[in-house]
């Protein structure tokens, strides 16, 4: 007796299922990619709210796509809605008519809920401090660097996938990741933070 | 005996294909320092809410 659970099943297959009217199969996909997705947009925006409306957005337009039997097989999912919402995310800086900048985070974090029960309290403060330190020295990488590192880690793209989201070369959108890493690295030696910390 | 070869054009084109391949990859220093500090992006990781995909939901299952 087959014990395959929805699980198990692949992107491809889940997108199958649910244009042919299988709707748990949509739950899936969102449950599968939402922190990839979500996060992508977050570190974006930065700003909880507007992510989640973003967020929100995207997966009306994959519905609304899939549902119209629009969805190019030939692609895979998570690629595809990494691209919507990159998309959305350009558009709403653009009615905004400013670019993503970088702002000082006011007011509650949300990563500061991240716990590290096993660590001693000096050891976890210490690591949570790296951890903060960190996120905001990416957030003072320029956009089109911080874009790409999102894209590669949260999104887990190809170069090759991130160079036609944002219509650059292959090899612009690995300089631009290799100039993120090289300007994280800066950054870094620059406030005395240490990798072993992380 | 017979011999085979190579054409000239399919070199070519298998040369271009590994400089792609090969473009896609971050030189050792680069990985080494991304893998040293993916522990920290991944802490970076959160989720939409609860309310956000239940509305998804109902919005797939009402059209």
């Amino acid at each position: 007796m087959s014990t395959i659970t929805i699980h198990s099943i692949s992107d491809q297959d889940l997108v199958q299922k649910y244009i042919i009217g299988h709707e748990p199969s949509l739950e899936e996909l969102i449950r599968r990619h939402k922190a990839k997705i979500y996060t992508s947009i977050y570190l974006l925006v930065k700003d909880s709210y507007l992510a989640e409306d973003i967020f929100q957005e995207t997966f009306i337009k994959v519905i609304n796509t899939l549902k119209a039997g629009k969805y190019n097989e030939e692609g895979k999912f998570l690629p595809w809605v990494i691209r919507i919402a990159h998309n959305l995310v350009i558009d709403h800086f653009r009615k905004e008519k400013r670019k993503p900048v970088v702002t000082t985070v006011d007011g509650f974090d949300i990563f500061e809920v991240i716990k590290f029960y096993d660590d001693s309290t000096e050891e976890k403060i210490i690591r949570e401090q790296t951890h903060k330190d960190l996120r905001e020295l990416i957030h003072h990488l320029p956009s089109d660097q911080k874009e790409v590192l999102i894209m590669r880690h949260f999104g887990e793209l190809s170069f090759k996938e991130i160079s036609d989201i944002t219509g650059v070369s292959i090899n612009t959108a690995l300089g631009r990741m290799r100039y993120a890493l090289n300007n994280l690295r800066k950054m870094m030696l620059t406030k005395e933070l240490s990798l072993k910390n992380i | 005996m017979i011999e085979i070869s190579t054409p000239k054009t399919h070199s070519l084109q298998q040369t271009a294909v590994n400089k792609d391949i090969h473009t896609e990859d971050l030189n050792e220093e680069d990985q080494s320092f991304y893998t040293a500090i993916k522990p920290c992006l991944n802490a970076m990781a959160t989720n939409p809410s609860q309310d956000t995909i239940s509305n998804l939901v109902n919005y797939s299952k009402s059209i």
